[in-house]
């Protein structure tokens, strides 16, 4: 722990004199007891707005998708913006979890878990609506490639909405499973630590026996760094996708090859600023100053500045382009963008994306938390505008003039828009009651060093030829193991609250297996789906789609991808899973030592 | 779920039950009574039961015949010649029948008048046919009786009035059916006093009173624009609504064909006051106020009178120097055609019509482009028969009138007068197969048959003779009108029979070729017409002295002239019970559902009204109307143009239709009815055209649904500075142009049928080896008559969706026809590019659609899966053309009646399903078929699509285009021919040639 | 241990593979699907009597297969081409003729019940003259081979190029009661029109379309 935060001239990660004990305490106590009175009213509030979001949405089935505003000239609008919309909220998440991980951003301790959360919260309220903007939701099935009695008529795996479906599902499975891999350790805090018996018992369950110990510890860190390897270009990938669905459009205002990075940088945006937004929330609401201190919003802030900065330069290129080709019908779309009937959403997307950013320069902003939320608010409000503009408007008038017409969204409309909102608050507003909102094992590698904790180890009862030496630090521990191994004591195992740094080379323990299980899975997943994709495509059934060759390669790359990522992950994880030997239900061994709080214990030999 | 098919197939025995019970407006307890006889017509038919379970299929009648037809295949379409009841133009049709059941009326190619052609009008005649709200039994004094019991008191009374010598009027149309004629005729013979009255709700009667007058004989001479090579018309919209349409815009098109040898193409100046299609078709259109047009008639009669020997019959009328140039021009152009050239004119003035055949008399007309020895019988009515005849009932010597064909209470000026009246008539009867107003008034209804269900015989010029056969016995206890003046009569013969005998009678006797009466039956059954010889009246030299100089007279300022007209959909109202006809966008305005106040962009101004305003139209004796603006360019500023035949009871059942959910928009109007009536402002009598009124706005709005928005005019700054920037998207010429060898479309594109020259990006791996199917559109020919975007709702069983929908634009037609408007507003010019699926090549709709619901076939269709398509919307946003139509709610509704009109070829799309042109595939696949079932070759021609074969001017040729010799190829390969939107390298299958005005100027 | 790990995929593979194939493989009917369906019809008339032991062609009776869209179910009046004459089984005549031997009586004309049905169905009385009391009405014959409302058949393409009828409709001459043989599912079609193109029908070479507008319009 000497070598981790103090050394540093930044402002601390963890305000205050903090103890892994402490941690514990405070993070894992929040979720139990009575509720604030505030977390009521906001679940009401929340299960009030997914009420109204489950009544419109049954209205519409039960009527027809007439009930929104659209028509044949508009034929997305709420629906497909909101996508975007979710979709890009999501992507903060997984950012600060693998992204800022590979980097070393260690900040990202105290914040990835709900930002996790919030990922997937958001990309189910996303995954809604393309299923609910169906003619027909009942048949969303037919979007899957699956055998049928139909002589397999399978789907087309050029289209956009294909790639979607593949980008969307994957990126969900990739981030639940990060959330959850991440989750573990904390839900044996909570095994350990909780006197309800059904609720240890759900915990048993998700626990998968989790006991600290190190050689999962060892393993664990390796999982960790792959997912996040994996998710980091997952993350790219899906903005990309969903930016194709209107990228591989001829529709001017659509067919632009600048979408991707901008859809991405988009998203990222927009995910950064609902981050700060539930920060800021969650601080204050959950009391946790001195876990989300000022450095951890000066960091989203600097990020938005980024992230804003690139979307401002996508918005000038968008006008250049339009401007030098020449192309009367891109004209068009760019001066009806901003000066046609839509042109106030226009307006509104510049001041929250453009604008508001930028404010985020000064300090005396930042450093006021009302200001900082009402910016973030507005940055979000942009985004929303950014997806409706580029959707709506470009439809609005295209070609055919004689084609042209408007859009006005429904009160439908306006009530599943407010349903999704529902939906995610009142997910994540029963994860912070529910499960850890900050991450208890990682927060634990910031904490500043104790000195008081470096006592000697005390012994604790253990199997037959084995000792357990309990001891009250990480450093301690560590000194211990070198002393241990430096005597010629084998050293079996170390059970500890949080990964320590070192051991692994004192253990004599050498690298892991799981990268191996992770490459086997992505060959297997591209091979697998390159030759069901050609096999579908060109050889079971092919169809002449657009005039375009029946293997067009380069339309099937992104399905390709993500089924890589997919099976990359699921071999990653499963084989975690074997060699560690955890499984649900699982006991642990160590459950009364305390090493799922603050205490290491080392297991050494016996008699040696 | 998809929409049960088989409900249409259902038997009335179905109807019994409670479960069949429709729920929707349009739905009216009467039954038809005579459910066995329909049975026997509908021969086999298909009864779903309604029992569904998981376990078992769900139990489907299936009821054979008991006695098999020798001629007929269960599942096969058979056609029958007949004529069209639409109006009284009397064009030939085929009708299509299958299993006993019409669905679709298309033009007879053999015909000499229609060609083959057929209004939007006719094509709609089969929904008035399947109409659950006709009539179904007599009424007799408010109630439903019997035919029986309704003869009986009729003959009664009429037995009374025979004896008491009393006066009888029968007030009906004109009877182009001699056989129904000739029974009226002998109906009426049977009292001492009584007199059939011929009158027409859209007026036409000046016509023949002139002809009367410089010739002798009150007659309509045939028009044969065929042979016209300059055409002056003034206020005639003879390709739209006037007289007979669709033999016009055949013989208008077989006077401008640019592939024929030699090359024929007539000079057409159009002389009007509101935007007309004809008026949009002409090579120069001149608009002027009504009374200006009368002037420049003048002057133009006047200057030939002068080219023609110095003659001093018409002396010229006082005139601007504007008009005194056109004038001269006009002339001009006719006198260097003279013996091919004619001047038309559509004011229904005597004094007008006299100059008009004084110019046309100078111009050798009568020799050539009218025929006045073989005299169209269209338009006989009288205009003043109802005027007198009210005067006869305030003398109160009627004592009976009988209504025919004719809705006089609200289409007469004096409708509600005439309401009042017939309350002072002892014996009235109304013919009309639904309750209009005049039946409403009358004591006795006794409902005509559907044209469809009738025998009856047509001669719409005289010796051009045509038989209307039923192909369906009647669905309701109706009687065809014939038969009941037979029956009145003391006759009481069967229409076959009476058809028959007048036929055996009167027309055997005027033609040689059959030597026995059943050889000239047959044919005429087969063939749908025969020419005979007819009675020529000679008319007598033209009498110079009869010519009088119209009167003119300017609306005094502050004031408007009240141009009234007729709709191409809604002509004279008759037809406002049929949905089609009111969703069918106004060829010009494009508003559906509505009439409305035109007025031009500066009267707009003046008034300070925009489009949608309300304005109240007043003038003297006249109770006020009030109706929305709409700004119509090309129009003149000193008029407000309103369409008549709307505001009919017929429409009340359209109250509110339209899907109901909780954001519709279901305005309710003043009334419940469609539009307003604007009947009452008709001039009274003869001699003025338009009525002088007053125009003041209201302040309040009604919107009007359009298919066709008008952001052009709204936007200003770059918005409308990139909207000018746009290319156009319709090409457009001068035959001067063509010859000189410029402009000339994009000829720079090798054939289409033989590949392309565009570079692709990627290799075309999708040979297509047999048929190829394409379509070439001449934009040349087309009047934007909108025949066929109704042959198109009829063959492919498009939904009616309301005012409220479309107002969305989410109005459902397959095919529809853009609109375009080009020059400054004084100068407006209107052309019309008819688009539907394009079919294209490398469609972009079908790369995005995620289940592969839109898909290539490999005869070059661009075909849309109903059962596969889940409705994500995406090809319809990626369409460049727009022509993809979404089902957003469940159209398709359980009416055992009305879905009779059903297509059974065409999937009845669900909810939630992406729809467009299939280029008939149903019909290529029938034809494909049979001619292999049949051992044949598919020739080229065979396959027609229902647009193309409905198309009155021939604009629209289909085929295939791997065959190079075929039509289409050899139209692909037209110097003239453009894709839409051919930036775009999507390849379309659909091909246009270039639009041609004759004319030195673009 | 990646053996352990790949035969866990395997295995998770091949189970997932299995759920799909599960319908086929038990035979669990999907809804639409009614293989099997064996309605009782309104006269109990043997296909196995007809198309089987009389040899009866199936276009005699159902002759608008040749040249229509649909087969068609017979008008009452073909049946009356042979059931004019032809009113009772051999056995029920010879059992009437055994019942007049034992009641020492003249035979009388019999006729099968089933037939009887028939009779009235066209309004025929005694002696099969038309009997002005009886409404002809007719038989209302409960339909078997139900498509979905979206696909059109046309059987006159498929006769006409030498498809059997027992190709789709399974051995009818052997059936008392016609039941549905084919799943009448689309897979079902599409593979018999894959078949066709491969290896013709009785050795003549024919192009049976895959294009969806062959069936779905």
């Amino acid at each position: 722990m000497d070598a981790t935060a103090t050394g540093t001239m930044a402002p601390p990660l963890v305000d205050g004199h903090v103890t892994a004990g402490q941690v514990t305490r405070e993070v894992a106590d929040a979720t139990a007891g009575t509720p604030t009175r505030l977390w009521t009213i906001g679940l009401l509030l929340a299960v009030t707005a997914l009420g109204t979001g489950v009544a419109a949405v049954a209205y519409l089935f039960a009527t027809g998708i007439g009930t929104w505003g659209l028509n044949t000239t508009v034929g997305w609008g709420f629906d497909i913006t909101n996508f975007v919309f979710w979709v890009g909220i999501g992507h903060a998440g997984t950012l600060i979890s693998a992204i800022l991980l590979l980097f070393r951003q260690r900040w990202r301790n105290a914040v990835n878990r709900s930002a996790e959360a919030m990922t997937l919260f958001a990309v189910a309220c996303a995954g809604i609506f393309p299923l609910i903007h169906l003619g027909r939701p009942w048949l969303a099935l037919w979007m899957l490639p699956y055998p049928n009695t139909r002589g397999s008529l399978w789907i087309n795996f050029a289209s956009p909405l294909v790639w979607d479906f593949f980008a969307i599902s994957t990126y969900f499975t990739v981030s639940l499973i990060f959330w959850y891999v991440g989750l573990i350790p904390d839900l044996a805090t909570l095994r350990d630590r909780t006197e309800n018996p059904r609720a240890r018992a759900v915990y048993r369950l998700f626990a998968l026996g989790w006991d600290g110990s190190h050689r999962v510890w060892h393993n664990y860190e390796s999982l960790y760094l792959l997912l996040a390897g994996l998710a980091t270009p997952l993350v790219l990938s899906v903005h990309t996708v969903v930016s194709w669905d209107f990228g591989v459009s001829i529709l001017p205002g659509w067919h632009s090859t600048i979408f991707p990075p901008y859809f991405v940088d988009g998203a990222i945006l927009s995910g950064l600023a609902m981050v700060l937004t539930l920060l800021i929330v969650a601080r204050k609401t959950m009391r946790f100053e001195h876990y989300i201190t000022t450095r951890h919003l000066d960091a989203i802030c600097y990020l938005i500045i980024v992230t804003g900065g690139i979307i401002s330069v996508a918005y000038g290129i968008e006008t250049f382009i339009a401007l030098y080709s020449a192309n009367p019908y891109e004209q068009l779309s760019l001066a009806n963008r901003a000066f046609g009937p839509l042109g106030w959403g226009f307006w509104t997307m510049i001041t929250g994306n453009v604008v508001v950013p930028q404010l985020l320069w000064f300090r005396a902003i930042r450093r006021n938390l009302v200001v900082l939320f009402v910016l973030s608010l507005f940055i979000n409000v942009g985004m929303w505008f950014e997806r409706f503009v580029i959707i709506v408007t470009s439809l609005e008038r295209s070609f055919l003039e004689s084609s042209w017409a408007s859009y006005t969204p429904t009160l439908i409309e306006f009530a599943i828009f407010i349903g999704s909102f529902g939906l995610f608050f009142t997910g994540f507003l029963l994860f912070v009651r529910l499960l850890p909102v900050i991450s208890i094992a990682e927060v634990k590698l910031l904490l500043p060093h104790d000195a008081g904790a470096d006592a000697a180890p005390v012994e604790a009862p253990a199997p037959a030829g084995q000792r357990y030496l309990v001891y009250r630090s990480e450093a301690a521990l560590l000194a211990g193991a070198r002393e241990a191994r430096q005597r010629g004591v084998p050293i079996l195992d170390a059970y500890t609250p949080c990964p320590v740094h070192g051991l692994s080379e004192e253990m004599g323990l050498g690298r892991s297996r799981l990268p191996r299980f992770c490459l086997a899975g992505g060959v297997f997943g591209a091979a697998f789906m390159t030759g069901f994709i050609f096999w579908v495509s060109a050889i079971d059934w092919p169809l002449n789609i657009g005039g375009k060759p029946m293997n067009s390669l380069p339309a099937f790359v992104p399905p390709i991808f993500e089924a890589t990522v997919l099976w990359a992950v699921f071999a990653a994880f499963v084989g975690f899973l074997i060699v560690a030997g955890l499984r649900p239900f699982k006991g642990s061994k160590t459950g009364g030592l305390g090493v799922t709080d603050d205490r290491f214990v080392l297991v050494v030999q016996e008699n040696a | 779920m998809e929409h049960d098919r088989r409900t249409y197939w259902r038997s009335p025995e179905a109807l019994d039950g409670p479960a069949a019970e429709p729920a929707h407006p349009l739905h009216t307890p009467e039954r038809f009574a005579n459910r066995r006889d329909f049975l026997k017509a509908a021969g086999f038919t298909i009864a779903g039961a309604a029992v569904s379970s998981c376990s078992r299929a769900p139990e489907q009648r299936a009821m054979p015949f008991v006695e098999q037809p020798d001629d007929l295949v269960p599942g096969r379409s058979y056609y029958q010649t007949s004529v069209c009841g639409g109006c009284s133009a009397g064009c030939g049709v085929l009708v299509q029948t299958r299993d006993g059941r019409p669905l679709k009326l298309e033009g007879n190619p053999g015909h000499p008048l229609s060609r083959g052609g057929l209004c939007a009008v006719g094509q709609a005649a089969t929904l008035g046919l399947y109409d659950a709200q006709r009539l179904t039994a007599p009424r007799m004094d408010g109630d439903t009786s019997t035919w029986a019991a309704v003869d009986q008191a009729i003959l009664a009374e009429m037995a009374a009035i025979r004896a008491d010598g009393g006066a009888v009027r029968v007030l009906t149309g004109t009877l182009v059916s001699p056989s129904l004629l000739d029974v009226v005729r002998r109906f009426v013979a049977t009292f001492s006093d009584a007199v059939h009255l011929q009158w027409d709700p859209l007026p036409g009667s000046a016509t023949l009173e002139a002809h009367l007058r410089t010739h002798g004989v009150r007659a309509q001479p045939r028009l044969r624009l065929e042979r016209a090579d300059v055409i002056a018309a003034f206020d005639a919209d003879f390709l739209g609504t006037w007289q007979s349409p669709v033999q016009f815009a055949a013989g208008y098109r077989d006077g401008r064909t640019l592939d024929a040898a030699p090359r024929r193409f007539s000079h057409h100046v159009q002389v009007e006051s509101r935007l007309s299609l004809t008026g949009a078709r002409a090579d120069r259109r001149i608009r002027l106020a009504p009374h200006a047009v009368t002037t420049l008639l003048h002057a133009v009669a006047s200057r030939l009178g002068e080219l023609a020997g110095g003659e001093t019959v018409l002396p010229p009328p006082d005139m601007d120097a504007g008009i005194e140039a056109a004038a001269a021009d006009l002339a001009d152009r006719l006198w260097g055609a003279r013996g091919r050239s004619v001047v038309l004119c559509g004011t229904n003035d005597e004094h007008a019509q006299t100059v008009v055949n004084y110019a046309n008399h100078l111009l050798g007309a009568y020799d050539g482009v009218l025929d006045l020895a073989a005299p169209s019988r269209q338009v006989q009515g009288d205009d003043g028969a109802v005027d007198r005849l009210l005067e006869e009932v305030a003398q109160g010597h009627v004592a009976a009138l009988i209504v025919a064909g004719v809705n006089p209470v609200h289409q007469h000026h004096r409708g509600a007068e005439l309401a009042r009246a017939l309350s002072r008539v002892p014996l009235t009867i109304s013919l009309a197969p639904r309750l209009n107003e005049t039946a409403a008034a009358t004591r006795f209804v006794c409902p005509d048959a559907h044209p469809l269900e009738a025998w009856g015989d047509a001669e719409p010029v005289a010796g051009i003779l045509s038989i209307q056969q039923p192909a369906i016995h009647p669905l309701g206890d109706t009687r065809p009108a014939i038969e009941t003046f037979s029956v009145w009569a003391g006759e009481g013969a069967a229409a076959q029979d009476l058809v028959r005998a007048y036929w055996e009678t009167a027309v055997f006797p005027r033609q040689s070729d059959h030597d026995e009466f059943l050889g000239l039956w047959t044919a005429a059954l087969r063939d749908g017409v025969v020419a005979v010889s007819h009675e020529i009246v000679p008319p007598s030299p033209f009498d110079s002295a009869a010519v009088r100089a119209p009167a003119v007279e300017a609306p005094p300022a502050g004031h408007f002239s009240l141009v009234l007209y007729p709709k191409v959909a809604m002509l004279d109202g008759s037809h406002a019970y049929n949905a089609w006809l009111h969703e069918l966008p106004d060829p010009v305005s494009k508003v559906v559902w509505d009439n409305y106040a035109s007025l031009s962009l500066a009267a707009a101004r003046s008034l300070n009204v925009a489009t949608g305003d309300m304005v109240r139209i007043e003038a003297d004796g006249v109770e006020a109307i009030e109706l929305p603006v709409f700004v119509q360019p090309g129009q003149d500023d000193s008029i407000v143009a309103v369409a008549l035949g709307y505001g009919s009871v017929l429409s009340a059942r359209f109250a509110d239709l339209g899907p109901r959910w909780i954001g519709s928009r279901v305005e309710r109007r003043a009334s419940d009815l469609v539009g307003v009536n604007a009947a009452p402002f008709r001039p009274a009598g003869s001699g003025s055209t338009s009525r002088v009124v007053r125009v003041a706005p209201t302040g309040t709005r009604q919107k009007l649904a359009s298919t066709q928005d008008h952001f052009r005019l709204e936007e200003t700054g770059s918005v409308r500075q990139a909207m000018e920037d746009l290319p156009p998207l319709i090409h457009e010429t001068t035959l001067a142009a063509l010859d000189a060898g410029g402009d000339r479309g994009d000829a720079d594109h090798g054939g289409h049928g033989t590949g392309h020259a565009e570079p692709g990006l990627w290799p075309d791996d999708h040979a297509h080896t047999g048929h190829r199917w394409g379509m070439v559109i001449d934009l040349a020919s087309c009047t934007g008559c909108s025949a066929c975007v109704i042959a198109c709702q009829v063959e492919n069983n498009t939904p009616v969706v309301g005012r409220d929908e479309v107002s969305r634009s989410r109005e459902m037609h397959w095919l529809r026809l853009d609109r375009y408007y080009t020059g400054s507003d004084d100068a407006v010019e209107m052309a019309v590019q008819p688009m539907l699926c394009q079919h294209c090549g490398n469609a972009p709709c079908e790369t995005v659609c995620p289940v592969v619901a839109t898909v290539h076939s490999s005869d070059g269709l661009n075909v849309q899966v109903y059962n596969r398509c889940v409705g994500t919307r995406f090809c319809e946003n990626n369409c460049p053309y727009k022509v993809r139509r979404f089902n957003w709610f469940e159209y398709a509704r359980e009416q055992p009646i009305e879905n009779l009109a059903l297509n059974p070829d065409v999937t009845v799309r669900s909810r939630g399903v992406m729809e467009k042109c299939s280029f008939c595939m149903h019909r290529i696949q029938e034809t494909e078929l049979e001619a292999k079932r049949q051992g044949v070759p598919l020739a080229d021609g065979l396959v027609q699509t229902a647009c193309q074969q409905s198309c009155p001017s021939r604009a629209i040729r289909f085929g295939d285009l791997n065959d190079p010799d075929s039509a289409v190829s050899v139209a692909m390969a037209d110097p003239r021919r453009y894709h839409v939107l051919e930036t775009l390298n999507v390849r379309p299958a659909v091909g246009y040639l270039t639009s041609v005005r004759n004319r030195e100027e673009l | 241990m990646i053996g352990r790990a790949l035969t866990l995929l395997l295995s998770v593979g091949f189970l997932a593979s299995l759920g799909a194939w599960l319908p086929q493989a038990v035979a669990v009917r999907l809804p639409g699907q009614h293989t099997g369906y064996e309605p009782v019809q309104p006269i109990a008339f043997s296909h196995r009597l007809h198309a089987g032991e009389l040899s009866i062609r199936c276009t005699y009776c159902h002759w608008a297969a040749e040249r229509s869209r649909h087969a068609g179910i017979p008008a009452a009046s073909i049946c009356m081409n042979c059931h004019r004459t032809v009113q009772v089984t051999m056995a029920g005549l010879r059992a009437e003729v055994e019942a007049a031997e034992r009641e020492g009586r003249d035979t009388q004309p019999v006729s099968s019940p089933e037939l009887q049905k028939l009779y009235a169905s066209l309004g025929l009385g005694e002696g099969l003259e038309p009997d002005p009391a009886l409404t002809p009405a007719p038989v209302p014959w409960i339909q078997v081979h139900a498509l979905g409302d979206y696909v059109y058949f046309d059987h006159r393409a498929h006769v006409g190029v030498g498809v059997r009828c027992q190709t789709c409709h399974g051995p009818v001459e052997t059936m008392e009661r016609v039941r549905q043989v084919g799943t009448l599912s689309m897979g079902w079609c599409v593979n018999c029109h894959r078949d066709a193109t491969e290896q013709g029908i009785d050795g003549r070479q024919v192009h049976a379309s895959l294009d969806c507008s062959t069936c779905h319009r």
